[in-house]
């Protein structure tokens, strides 16, 4: 079944490969490659791949820019925020309660981490709206 | 500066508390990013299988890790608190000492329970999110309530520390 497949993925993945990094590593994802590994050669897209372009060589990372950026935001957000918190609150606000600044540094991880769900969820939301088809449910089978 | 044999070992203050002190720091620590490096990698084992055939849920799928990484936050957060009590120019006494042992290890245990649970949760979850989107809204309550046992620790530990008292110290 999915041998019927090859063809049209790599005629879609030839006319991607000409596109942007960035817009062609989400659509490559969807719909179209569900069932092939990465890592599995396949000589009609690798060699036409090679043939037409120089742009994406066999293994660039498949995700796309603004994702790697939002998680590293995320990342240095959750590492430096509940630390400045606890510091600054026990600073300035509770001046020599520790209890309530731990208190305060909690709640605000547990913001990052909300915010982070959220922007996933919106995310995800916005997803849906660009290619209502191609992220539904596998039902290849 | 002569303390007697009697001062250093016996009474309410004697020379052997800040170890159970700085115990109590490093089991704060320690075992939260114990519990906290499970999560990580036991979710990060389904966030690369399902990422294999579905890479556009990555940023979904990464939710057990930032929420394994909260629970070594608590952690964090515990034994700096803890270490902020523990100053060498004042009197410690054992009462202190047990305390933040207690604090420390806490905080500590319940978060390898929080991190653990986190791991084989969001492992199985990413896994089962790939193929249905549905799941996603069910999988975030699990993983709350698992991170909210870390936060029952913390919120002990928290409770104990305000109790370490030093006054008994002549």
């Amino acid at each position: 079944m999915p041998r019927t497949k090859a063809k049209p993925t790599a005629a879609a993945t030839t006319a991607h490969a000409s596109a942007a990094n960035k817009a062609t590593a989400t659509s490559k994802g969807r719909g179209n490659r569900t069932h092939r590994l990465p890592g599995a050669p396949d000589s009609a897209e690798a060699s036409s791949q090679e043939e037409e372009e120089d742009v994406q060589p066999a293994n660039t990372p498949q995700i796309p820019g603004n994702v790697i950026r939002k998680l590293l935001a995320f990342s240095l957000l959750l590492l430096v925020l509940p630390i400045l918190a606890y510091f600054g609150s026990l600073k300035y606000l509770f001046v020599g309660s520790t209890a309530s600044s731990a208190i305060v540094a909690v709640i605000v991880a547990n913001f990052v981490l909300a915010a982070y769900v959220y922007a996933a969820w919106v995310e995800d939301a916005s997803e849906h709206a660009a290619h209502p088809s191609s992220t539904g449910k596998l039902k290849r089978r | 500066m002569s303390a007697t044999w009697v001062e250093l070992t016996q009474g309410y203050c004697p020379a052997y508390s800040p170890f159970l002190g700085f115990m109590g720091v490093a089991a704060a620590i320690v075992f939260s990013a114990a519990g906290a490096g499970y999560g990580t990698a036991k979710s990060g084992i389904g966030i690369t299988g399902a990422g294999t055939f579905r890479p556009s849920i990555i940023m979904r799928a990464l939710i057990p890790v930032i929420m394994a990484g909260i629970i070594a936050v608590y952690g964090l957060v515990a034994s700096v608190l803890i270490s902020g009590d523990m100053d060498p120019k004042n009197k410690y006494s054992l009462f202190s000492g047990c305390i933040h042992l207690a604090s420390g290890l806490c905080v500590g245990m319940t978060g390898l329970a929080a991190g653990w649970c986190i791991g084989i949760v969001g492992d199985m979850g990413v896994r089962g999110f790939a193929k249905e989107p549905r799941l996603f809204v069910g999988m975030v309550l699990i993983l709350i309530f698992a991170e909210v046992l870390g936060l029952y620790g913390l919120i002990v530990s928290l409770i104990l520390n305000t109790k370490a008292s030093n006054t008994l110290c002549t």
